[in-house]
């Protein structure tokens, strides 16, 4: 699914490169469950936002179902976001202003879905993740675990083929993040892949291979007791 | 997704209240503005358009070079023959019609005297052919079109005429007797029609109307002579161009030449002629054909930049509103960077971003246009006095509903397509990161504040400017005083047995008439002057402006004599006596003028030096000197004035007296017009008491310069309300921006003073860069405008710097306020909000 050959970012500043990512190599087949591991700064998150294509690497080549991102313009790559990526955040980012209903709804809008279709797809997560009492609460009234439960649900409304998680459970305490990562353990076992960042060996356990990175390099690649299991 | 996007926009405007109050003030200012602007320039602009022929209606004007030079346009002096003669003439024009409200130029030769069962009032009056009503759209409620003028003793009453005589009576029918003014024949006259009410838009406006033939009635002239005055209107044939009546005016031009007895200039064009046509939607905008004060039932034009300079105003302060609203909404683009950054992670696209920002601007539009109307209802009767205008709304008129349209377009568009694009281009990683970086957008803002600025400092500039050179002319030493003095207009007396002395002794009757001084000619209402000029005996004139005046004058008007006497009754001054006032004692190098003798008289061009009547035969002896006078407003440098002893009034005949100046000691002015009116019934009987307020004849003059004043001082409150606004919630989103600065600032030590200054700092800087900008254009515009003056101040520095002042404080006061309290905050909270 993820093909990427020897991406790099650097920032200029003067004759100076700062890299972020340097030769990175990185594929991800589909149904994989991948954690990307390492210490602040190694570049965890811009490579999954690389992946994500809400950053643009500075070099390498970074192909997406076969094709390649490189070359793609801005409304193409909107597309395949809408249609194959979810995003999942550490800090939710759910919109303020949007109740849990409206948030969930709001990719579909930006698909065009019909209503009606809407409707039922947003009860279903709505269902599925307990949260259809609270649907008409604003985002400041819930518990942050209940947020990062409608930033799953809103990362798969889309029905993505791939979810990208950078950090979910980073602001949980650790049964609202265990909650979390059951849910995406959950996906992945009904087919969905799923790239996170996290820092913790715990729930790097969730997945089926890890990748370290550290300054900007992949230092190692393995399975994880998960996988091995 | 419209819906939402509705939903959100509510929400967003909701939660950020005091923004979305700042954001209503302004736009809803600068809508009203626009709103009452456009009402008054569309009516301008559609006026006669509402004729069905209006494209083809023309009227005759008179065009000649003057003997000093430069063109004149005349529409006002057609000969009662001509237009009959060019139909007959011409085989392009369809129908003519002539038109005519006055013998002459004064004010009674303009109405007739109408009695009906018993009571007598002057009535304005239009002589018109019987096509009016088929050239002309002005439909008859009662009576036929076609037949309504065609008997001589027919007349057809306006609506209004109609309701006043009659009330909700049938008029048709009745009688009704009409008395000339100016030949004091008598007539009955049958009513035949009721006009229905001419519109507002129609430069043609009447009272009554009478059929054209009855010129020898009121004027004693035939009608279809080469004489006369009147407007001629023709209908052009449908197929038929301006151009193609050429051949015809030609012919009469020549035909004229030949009755008057002139040549026509060497080396005129084969095609010479006097005569031009005006198209009937030309009446309202063109200037510079000239009208007699009221013209033959044609209201005076006004000048299209009038309508320009309102509509530029009035976007000028919505540019403003708008402004705000784009610096506020850029200006919390930090804010709502997270927001766009998430919406862009599942899936936004740029389009859709931007359809949700312009939704929301629509909806903060939509509430401000109705906030606008509401205030704009408010500011019309206000605006009505100030223009003289009866303007409504008329919101449910298709043309206005077209014009709201549009406003909120213009805005929705104007306010919200920068910030749409600004926040919809954000880099959605950076915006998710909250790193946006606002350099170029802060820089813009700037822009935006300065343009704001400047146009503040420009209206109060233009204001203070207006204030001054108003209070300063207005405000003058007249040499007068004119305040509690009523002007009595007496030309209707005129020709008839004497009444002057018994209505200046009725009059004086009164405890509170201090006096009364009669004048030979009413300076207030003929504004027509010749140039007269005093002579010395040793040969040396100049222009001067003669009043002849009896012995009360300089008492009555408060002239101070400051050498020799005044006129004196006891002494048995009769004639040829003459007081001087000081510059044209100088002008005439008469150091000492008493005692001297003055020719006073105009030049005329077929029989040279005229002697006026004050000072016929041998001249007028000086016997006294007053200081400089004056009843001429301040737009032209009037010549020096002179006072010569009325021969007539020691003879026992009055006749000629036009005005009537009286002087009112201190107490209720309305009772001792009351007692003046009861005065002049019980002697006169055959015209209207007919008065005026000497102080507001001399204010009048200035009445379009107050109605522009008026309008600059509410932009400009307009403007530097709305800069205030900004102001203030810019510094709040900056010190927003600055709060960890500012902490770690005031840890080091920086006092509050001190940081407000550094957050302030911005606006003075912008304020005088806005002022640099604004002050070559009031200071073009004003130098223009004083020009009009000859009687004016000089612009100074302190007009401008004033200009500016103002601004800067009422923006450093809004934007100290909020950074004042930034700077107080507690520094702690501050770092530790990081």
């Amino acid at each position: 699914m993820i093909e990427m050959h020897d991406i790099e970012k650097y920032h200029q500043s003067g004759p100076r490169k700062t890299y972020v990512l340097r030769y990175v190599n990185l594929n991800v087949a589909e149904g994989e469950f991948v954690s990307i591991m390492g210490p602040s700064g190694a570049g965890k998150s811009t490579l999954l936002h690389i992946m994500g294509m809400l950053d643009e690497p500075t070099a390498g080549s970074y192909r997406f179902l076969g094709a390649e991102v490189g070359g793609m313009g801005e409304k193409e790559r909107t597309e395949i976001h809408r249609q194959h990526i979810g995003f999942v955040f550490q800090a939710y980012h759910l919109i303020d202003e949007q109740t849990v209903y409206e948030n969930l709804e709001m990719p579909l809008l930006y698909q065009k879905v019909k209503g009606a279709e809407r409707k039922a797809r947003v009860s279903e997560l709505l269902d599925r993740f307990q949260m259809v009492a609270k649907k008409d609460l604003f985002p400041h009234q819930l518990s942050g675990g209940e947020q990062q439960r409608v930033g799953v649900a809103r990362a798969l409304i889309g029905q993505p083929t791939l979810i990208l998680a950078d950090e979910p459970t980073g602001n949980l305490n650790s049964k609202q993040g265990e909650e979390v990562m059951d849910m995406l353990r959950d996906l992945n076992d009904e087919g969905t892949t799923i790239v996170q960042v996290t820092h913790s060996e715990k729930n790097a356990g969730y997945g089926s291979r890890v990748v370290h990175l550290l300054d900007g390099k992949i230092e190692q690649e393995g399975g994880t007791s998960h996988a091995a299991q | 997704m419209l819906r939402n996007n509705l939903i959100i926009a509510w929400r967003n405007l909701m939660r950020h209240r005091l923004h979305t109050a700042i954001n209503l003030a302004g736009l809803g200012l600068g809508m009203a503005f626009c709103l009452l602007a456009w009402r008054f320039a569309s009516q301008e602009w559609s006026f006669d358009r509402f004729h069905s022929n209006a494209d083809r209606i023309y009227r005759v004007y008179f065009e000649a070079m003057n003997p000093e030079g430069g063109l004149v346009r005349y529409a006002d002096v057609i000969d009662f023959a001509f237009a009959p003669e060019l139909a007959a003439l011409s085989p392009h024009v369809e129908r003519t019609v002539r038109l005519s409200a006055a013998r002459g130029n004064d004010i009674d030769d303009r109405v007739v005297r109408t009695t009906f069962e018993g009571s007598s009032r002057d009535e304005e009056f239009l002589l018109v052919d019987p096509a009016f009503f088929e050239i002309f759209d002005f439909p008859l409620l009662l009576g036929d079109e076609a037949t309504a003028l065609a008997e001589r003793n027919s007349v057809v009453l306006s609506y209004e005429m109609a309701q006043r005589l009659f009330g909700d009576a049938d008029p048709l029918g009745q009688s009704l007797r009409l008395a000339s003014l100016a030949t004091l024949d008598v007539e009955d006259f049958t009513i035949t029609g009721v006009a229905a009410p001419v519109p507002r838009t129609s430069s043609i406006q009447f009272n009554m109307l009478l059929p054209f033939d009855n010129t020898e009635l009121l004027y004693h002239r035939f009608p279809n002579e080469w004489e006369g005055t009147c407007n001629a209107y023709v209908l052009l044939a449908p197929d038929a161009d301006p151009a193609d009546v050429v051949p015809a005016f030609v012919q009469l031009t020549r035909d004229m030449a030949q009755r008057d007895g002139w040549e026509i200039p060497e080396g005129s064009p084969e095609d010479f002629s006097l005569f031009r046509l005006q198209p009937l939607t030309d009446l309202r905008s063109n200037t510079s054909v000239m009208s007699f004060k009221d013209g033959h039932g044609v209201v005076e034009p006004r000048d299209p930049f009038v309508s320009y300079v309102l509509v530029s105003i009035a976007l000028a302060v919505l540019l403003m509103g708008c402004i705000n609203f784009v610096n506020l909404a850029i200006g919390r683009a930090s804010m709502r960077a997270a927001e766009v950054g998430v919406r862009k992670a599942v899936g936004a696209g740029r389009g859709q971003l931007m359809r949700q920002f312009i939704g929301e601007v629509v909806v903060l539009s939509v509430v401000g246009l109705s906030a606008g109307c509401a205030l704009a209802a408010l500011l019309l009767p206000a605006f009505n006095a100030t223009f003289s205008q009866e303007l409504s709304l008329g919101l449910s008129e298709p043309s206005m509903l077209g014009a709201l349209g549009a406003l909120l377009l213009l805005v929705s568009l104007g306010a919200g397509w920068y910030p749409a694009l600004v926040l919809s281009r954000l880099d959605p990683l950076s915006a998710i990161r909250r790193s946006v970086s606002m350099a170029g957008i802060v820089r813009f803002s700037r822009v935006l504040v300065g343009v704001q600025l400047a146009i503040s400092v420009g209206l109060i500039t233009c204001t203070l400017v207006m204030y001054h050179q108003l209070e300063h002319v207005m405000a003058r030493d007249m040499g007068i005083d004119q305040e509690r003095v009523i002007a009595v207009h007496t030309k209707a007396l005129y020709d008839l047995k004497p009444h002057h002395p018994f209505l200046v002794e009725a009059f004086l009757r009164h405890s509170r008439v201090a006096s009364v001084t009669m004048v030979d000619e009413d300076f207030l209402q003929d504004t027509h002057w010749f140039d007269y000029q005093a002579k010395t005996e040793s040969g040396r004139e100049t222009t001067v402006r003669p009043y002849m005046v009896d012995h009360n004058f300089v008492e009555t008007m408060k002239l101070e004599l400051i050498g020799g006497r005044d006129f004196s009754l006891a002494q048995g001054d009769k004639k040829n006596l003459a007081l001087i006032s000081e510059s044209a004692a100088a002008r005439l190098g008469l150091a000492d003028p008493i005692g001297e003798t003055i020719e006073v008289g105009r030049m005329s061009r077929s029989r040279g030096f005229r002697p006026v009547s004050g000072a016929r035969g041998g001249g007028a002896l000086i016997i006294g000197i007053v200081k400089d006078f004056t009843f001429e407003s301040g737009y032209e440098d009037a010549p020096p004035g002179l006072l010569l002893l009325n021969p007539h009034l020691g003879w026992p005949s009055y006749y000629s007296v036009d005005l009537m100046l009286v002087r009112v000691k201190p107490g209720d002015m309305q009772e001792v017009v009351q007692h003046m009116q009861e005065s002049w019934d019980s002697i006169v009987d055959h015209a209207d008491f007919n008065f005026s307020f000497l102080q507001q004849d001399i204010e009048a003059a200035y009445r379009d310069e107050l109605r522009w004043r008026q309008l600059i001082t509410w932009a400009a409150v307009g403007a530097v309300f709305i800069s205030a606004l900004g102001a203030f919630a810019l510094t709040a989103l900056a010190a927003g921006r600055r709060t960890k600065e500012i902490g770690i600032r005031k840890a080091l030590g920086a006092s509050v003073f001190g940081l407000t200054t550094l957050i302030t700092r911005e606006f003075a800087c912008l304020a005088l860069i806005g002022s640099a900008v604004a002050w070559p254009l009031s200071w073009w515009w004003m130098r223009d405008w004083l020009n009009g003056f000859a009687f004016r101040i000089d612009l100074a520095a302190w007009h401008f710097a004033a200009g500016a002042a103002i601004a800067l404080v009422a923006v450093l006061v809004s934007s100290g306020h909020q950074a004042y309290k930034a700077a107080k905050a507690d520094p702690v909270e501050a770092l530790r909000y990081e």
